[in-house]
């Protein structure tokens, strides 16, 4: 489709006629200021395409100019593959629709379907038309601000881009219907398996259902093994017990045992008499013991007899002996005794002469001490004394450093003052010529010398007479009270101390230094003499003396006259000490001797009594046994007994053969086989009926409930779950095959249903998302997103200026593809690209100006100097209304 | 060895004909076998298999009635009176109940699902007493049926025995006056089909050879003579799908010692089985219940199995399970075996889902895997397709 000519009057703002001719190929820009109506112009070329030309209500009424009542007017002229086409229409007041085709001219609601069956748009049926309505031509038609929200084809706009491209591709997408299929298969599984495939729902209970039916079958089918072995087991009691029955066995091994006893006790009765004889043996045997036992005890009693008496003599041998040794013994313990004494004396007195000689020693020392400490105490009284001396002087000088120092200060003082009067005393030198003597206050001065005078003073001048100066400076007077005030500090402190001068004073204060100095020469020395005090000097030397006295009493009472030093005396008393402990040892070894003689001696005596008195009792003992049976009487008891133990002896032998000869092993041992036979053969029978009766007990517990119905039931049910497991999960297997199947059929429809125009969308891409990829909804053909780098970016989430410039280019592509496809497509653009920066809005004006090789665009814009570089004819929306409206025909 | 088992046994029950008071030679007994009480038909859903285990219960209380009704001497059971040795006490009881209709001598075989084994359902079910008209015939000694006839079972004493039982029948001596009737529990392989049992052998002369009036047989489950005088009389409640005449007893009448008997099957089946191998062609679905030529009302007693076989398209198959939910909502139970039946869904099949769009390239992708390793899952796949398209509204 190609705009020629757009022409408008009363619409709106436009009062006057507007008229955008001469409209050509490729693109046009048409500018206007704001208010100056270019929206105004867009919803007249709307209304003169879309709307009915006896539309009313409202709608009506917003295209008349503000204020007025008149008839608004579009005639829009177009070519469509060639041919001129004309439709113009008039509103509200005698409203009218002519189109002018080649093919002849149409009027009123025949023009308008004709118009829209040309540019495939839909007439609204109701009212003003709606966007859904509009065709291809709403579906390129951007006004501001419409084309952040996507495409928005609209109904009509997407069924001519979708007839199209199933026209070329035709029906691969399927529809609803496909996809409601799709939906439901995939539900189908779902119920089945999870989204890795494992079972759930239906399946997974079936799984488990089957799984305990073949458990509980196999639980079953080992119950039922059990009680088919307890049957066998219970047959084979049964046939054993039957069998002890039949074989007689009890009753044979009670046979058996009864043969075997009968023996038994013929062999008990020859037990019998061969355990007689061992007693008569035994008894017999003991006889003879207790006889050889008398026998034995005589000859021990007169074997007793002979040792005692034996005894008897060595005991008293040994005693004389004892006796024999007492005398020497004592001998040696006496004289022992004397040394000891002898040797306790001359210790003793070595001991004395060792005190006396040490008590001269000390009395010698006791004397140079206390002669000493005299001579200290002396010198410390001397020293005392002659310190009190010096003391008493000291505080009869009132001056010290101090007060002396504070005297030099006050004559400082006056000596500064002195100077300060001079400073400023009147200077008068006296010079006789004749040597005049000259006077000052009547005393002489001498002549030459410089006079100051600072009070008033009077001079006589010898041959001259008397002058009197008063020096007139104003400071005098307060330097002299300066002076004065210094003097009488002085004179009031050589007062204060008794001084005449300053001299004197230092005079005294020298002699007070020097007195110092020697009370505390004086005070060291007694130190030194006595560092804790005279008193303790004296306390000394009373304790020294009293120490002399008693040690010189002592050693006067000892009378000893010729003692040696103490050490020569002291090794003295060591020899006697060493002699002494000698004798000591010699007296203590005698004294044992004795004690051990003295006891080793009564012991004899003893054991000779003892002796003596075994002696005695033996022989007692012998006589009173012999009183009993004589040595002869016992031998005959004894012969007696020896013959009697023979002849049982032989008895014994006899039955023992006998015995023997019966085999009483053998009998025993067929007995015991006889005994343990019958045991084991009634335990047996006892055991086996005992498990027949346990076993026909389990049985009937475990037959009770019917195992075979049970396992029977059980086992229809495996064989119906498993069937049921099976069956599905092989629907499960076909509904993921059904679903994956569908899936990927659908993706591959999607791809080849959008390929021709994601065709011609990549080139227009390409100018300014290089390497990008954009996604259509193959059923609403909008935009879903991009895909970069791999990755997909959802529309919504764009940029305002990347969505902006996005569906532009996606429309531009579209119109491109429908144009070719001889569809009449046109695209308007109302100040787009607000939101492309410079360099964007450069790059989406190439993709117009590629877009315009096929389309015609036309440009709504505000700015046009944005658009002057385009190179693409620029109208003014100014110009248009000095044209002429043309003939409404 | 023979033994003479004359007249010295002791009748345990009147006979009908003494009751009446005349002289009469003549015995008249039902002759069944094969009842296997407790069967759990677990292969079947549960709420079906507890119908058909009633069912053999209360086919026997038919039996019983049956037996008062036609006041015969005795009621015979050539053995496998139970399913198994290790039925519960239960069963045991309600067997015991089934038989109290009738007051008459029962005369009880074990066989080769019930053998006499040291622990079985016959010592189980004396130690619950039975009533003295009830004997459990498991040793192979003569019983007396009043004075009229003498029965000589061979019990089993465990499930395969490689000997003939009855053999001791040919030495076993009666009174000339006696009927001899001769009572067992297995093959008689020379006459029977090869499937039959290998184990527990009965000759076929054994009529002859034991001079019996008549052989009463158990263990083949459908009605079968096999000489004039030795018959099966199956099982009087099928119980498999196989077609050899269950579901009958046989009326047995002897007149006198050496006569020929006459014999009377009756019917007493509560439920039929049947099975049926079918060729399902594309769109031929109808035939699916027409086949089965049972009248209407007795369709809800019939146990049915369909084997289904050949290669037929979605719609059909979509069509035939419509066809079976029908047929299985009016039959008892109905088992479909339709692993033989081959679906290869046909250009309509997949028009009928999507001419176009990515369902239609799905489909033909799966129609493409029919020839490949896992043919089943993508032709399963498809199916499900199918019926989605249909569950969501076609």
């Amino acid at each position: 489709m190609l705009f020629r000519r757009i022409a408008i009057r009363n619409f709106r703002k436009h009062l006057s006629p507007v008229v955008i001719d001469e409209l050509g190929e490729g693109v046009t820009v048409i500018a206007g200021d704001n208010e100056e109506g270019k929206s105004t112009l867009l919803d007249a070329i709307r209304t003169g395409l879309f709307e009915r030309h006896n539309l009313g209500g409202k709608a009506a009424d917003t295209m008349q100019p503000f204020g007025s009542t008149v008839r608004p007017e579009v005639r829009i002229d177009f070519e469509v593959d060639g041919s001129l086409y004309s439709i113009t229409k008039g509103f509200i007041q005698k409203a009218s629709a002519r189109l002018t085709t080649p093919a002849g001219t149409f009027e009123g609601a025949a023009a308008e379907e004709r118009l829209a069956e040309l540019l495939t748009f839909r007439l609204s049926q109701r009212g003003e038309s709606k966007p859904d309505d509009r065709g291809i031509l709403g579906l390129f038609w951007l006004e501001q601000g419409r084309v952040l929200d996507g495409l928005g084809l609209g109904e009509t706009g997407r069924s001519t881009l979708r007839g199209s491209l199933e026209d070329e591709v035709g029906n691969v997408l399927g529809g609803t219907r496909g996809r409601k299929l799709l939906e439901a298969a995939r539900a189908q599984r779902d119920a089945l398996l999870t989204s890795t495939g494992r079972p759930r729902g239906d399946l997974s209970a079936a799984n488990d259902e089957a799984e305990k039916a073949t458990a509980r079958v196999s639980e079953l089918e080992a119950e039922r093994a059990e009680y088919d072995q307890e049957i066998d087991h219970l047959t084979q009691v049964r046939r054993d017990l039957a069998q002890i029955s039949h074989d007689r066995v009890l009753e044979k091994a009670e046979e058996a045992l009864s043969k075997a006893e009968s023996e038994a006790r013929s062999i008990a009765l020859l037990n019998q008499r061969h355990e007689a004889a061992e007693q008569a043996v035994a008894l017999t045997k003991a006889q003879l013991d207790n006889a050889t036992d008398h026998s034995d005890r005589r000859q021990a009693l007169i074997q007793a007899v002979e040792g005692r008496e034996r005894d008897l003599i060595d005991k008293r041998d040994a005693h004389t002996r004892l006796s024999d040794e007492a005398s020497p013994i004592a001998d040696r313990q006496q004289a022992a005794e004397i040394e000891m004494m002898a040797k306790t004396e001359a210790r003793e007195t070595a001991e004395t002469r060792v005190v006396v000689a040490q008590g001269r020693s000390r009395i010698e020392s006791l004397d140079k001490q206390i002669a000493e400490l005299h001579r200290k105490i002396s010198e410390i009284e001397k020293l005392a004394s002659q310190r009190k001396a010096d003391q008493d002087r000291i505080a009869q000088i009132v001056i010290d450093q101090r007060g002396y120092e504070k005297l030099q200060t006050l004559e400082s003082d006056i000596r500064a003052a002195k100077a300060a009067l001079g400073a400023v005393a009147t200077r008068v030198r006296f010079a006789p010529t004749g040597g005049q003597r000259v006077k000052r206050n009547g005393m002489e001065l001498t002549t030459g010398d410089t006079v100051q005078v600072t009070d008033r003073s009077h001079f006589e001048l010898d041959g001259f007479g008397e002058i009197d100066i008063e020096p007139g400076t104003s400071e005098l007077a307060d330097r002299r009270a300066r002076l004065k005030k210094a003097e009488d500090a002085l004179d009031k402190g050589l007062t204060g101390v008794g001084m005449a001068d300053i001299a004197a004073a230092k005079i005294q204060l020298e002699q007070r230094t020097s007195l110092d100095a020697q009370v505390k020469e004086a005070k060291r020395l007694i130190d030194a003499l006595a560092p804790e005090g005279a008193e303790a000097l004296a306390t000394v030397l009373g304790e020294q003396k009293a120490e002399r006295s008693r040690l010189s009493d002592t050693t006067s009472a000892l009378m000893l006259a010729d003692t040696a030093d103490p050490e020569t005396e002291s090794r003295v008393l060591t020899a006697a000490k060493d002699a002494e402990k000698e004798a000591r040892a010699a007296l203590d070894l005698a004294q044992k001797e004795h004690q051990e003689h003295v006891i080793q001696l009564t012991v004899a005596v003893t054991a000779l009594e003892a002796a003596a008195e075994a002696v005695t009792t033996a022989k007692a003992d012998l006589q009173k046994a012999r009183d009993d049976a004589s040595d002869a009487e016992l031998t005959t008891k004894l012969e007696s007994a020896k013959d009697a133990l023979t002849k049982a002896q032989n008895t014994h032998a006899e039955s023992t053969k006998r015995l023997n000869a019966a085999n009483p092993e053998e009998v025993e041992l067929r007995r015991e086989r006889a005994q343990s036979t019958l045991a084991t053969v009634d335990a047996e029978r006892r055991q086996l009926r005992e498990e027949q009766i346990g076993l026909q007990s389990r049985l009937t517990a475990l037959g009770k409930n019917g195992i075979s119905e049970l396992l029977e039931e059980a086992r229809g049910r495996e064989t119906r779950t498993l069937a049921r497991r099976d069956r599905l999960q092989r629907d499960a297997a076909a509904w993921n095959r059904l679903v994956s199947t569908l899936v990927d059929a659908e993706r591959d429809a999607k791809e080849a249903f959008l390929e021709p125009v994601l065709k011609r969308v990549d080139p227009f891409l390409r100018l300014l998302f290089p390497d990008a990829r954009v996604t259509l909804n193959e059923e609403t053909l909008e935009i879903t997103g991009v895909v970069r780098g791999g990755c997909e970016e959802p529309y919504p989430l764009l940029s305002i200026g990347t969505r902006e410039q996005l569906s532009i280019l996606v429309r531009l592509a579209f119109a491109v593809y429908l144009r070719e496809k001889g569809f009449p497509a046109a695209v308007i653009l109302d100040d787009a690209l607000v939101y492309a920066d410079d360099d964007r809005f450069e790059r989406m004006q190439l993709a117009l100006r590629k877009a315009a090789e096929t389309v015609q665009v036309l440009i709504l814009t505000c700015r046009p100097r944005d658009w002057r570089e385009f190179g693409a004819p620029i109208r003014r929306l100014g110009d248009g209304k000095t044209k002429k409206f043309g003939p409404l025909q | 060895m023979s033994t003479n088992f004359g007249c010295s046994c002791v009748p345990l029950y009147p006979t009908c004909s003494e009751k009446e008071g005349f002289e009469d030679l003549s015995v008249r007994f039902l002759h069944t076998a094969d009842l296997q009480i407790g069967k759990g038909f677990g292969q079947l859903p549960s709420e079906i298999s507890v119908v058909l285990r009633n069912a053999r219960l209360e086919t026997l209380k038919k039996i019983a009635v049956l037996a008062r009704e036609r006041r015969v001497d005795a009621v015979l059971v050539a053995g496998d009176c139970f399913d198994d040795i290790a039925v519960g006490d239960e069963t045991l009881r309600r067997f015991k109940v089934a038989l109290e209709p009738f007051g008459g001598t029962w005369v009880l075989l074990p066989g080769n699902h019930d053998p006499a084994t040291a622990e079985s359902p016959w010592s189980r079910l004396k130690r619950l007493t039975l009533p003295e008209n009830v004997i459990v015939a498991d040793e192979p000694i003569p019983i007396a049926l009043g004075d009229k006839a003498m029965i000589l079972p061979a019990p089993l004493k465990r499930r395969r025995d490689a000997a003939d039982l009855t053999e001791w029948f040919d030495t076993a001596e009666t009174d000339d006056h006696l009927i001899r009737i001769g009572l067992a529990h297995g093959s008689v392989r020379e006459f029977l089909p090869e499937a039959s049992e290998a184990a527990n052998p009965v000759a076929m002369d054994r009529d002859i050879r034991a001079r019996l009036d008549y052989l009463a047989l158990g263990d083949w489950h459908g009605k079968l003579q096999v000489t004039d005088r030795t018959w099966y009389a199956g099982t009087p409640e099928p119980d498999r799908f196989r077609a050899n005449e269950p579901g009958y007893i046989l009326n047995v009448a002897i007149d006198a010692p050496g006569a020929k008997p006459t014999i009377e099957p009756v019917a007493v089946a509560e439920y039929r089985w049947m099975e049926q191998t079918r060729d399902i062609m594309p769109g031929g679905t109808d035939d699916v219940s027409q086949g089965l030529d049972i009248p209407a009302a007795e369709l809800s007693r019939l146990i049915v199995r369909l084997e289904l076989q050949g290669t037929i398209d979605l719609s059909t198959r979509a069509a035939l399970d419509e066809a079976l939910g029908d047929l299985r909502a009016r039959v008892q139970y109905l088992e479909v075996d339709d692993a033989g039946l081959v679906v290869e869904p046909t250009e309509d099949d997949l028009d009928m889902i999507d001419t176009t769009g990515f369902v239609r390239t799905g489909m033909e992708r799966l129609r493409e895997q029919l020839n490949g390793p896992d043919a089943e899952t993508a032709r399963r796949a498809l199916a499900l397709l199918y019926g989605l398209h249909h569950q969501t509204g076609g």
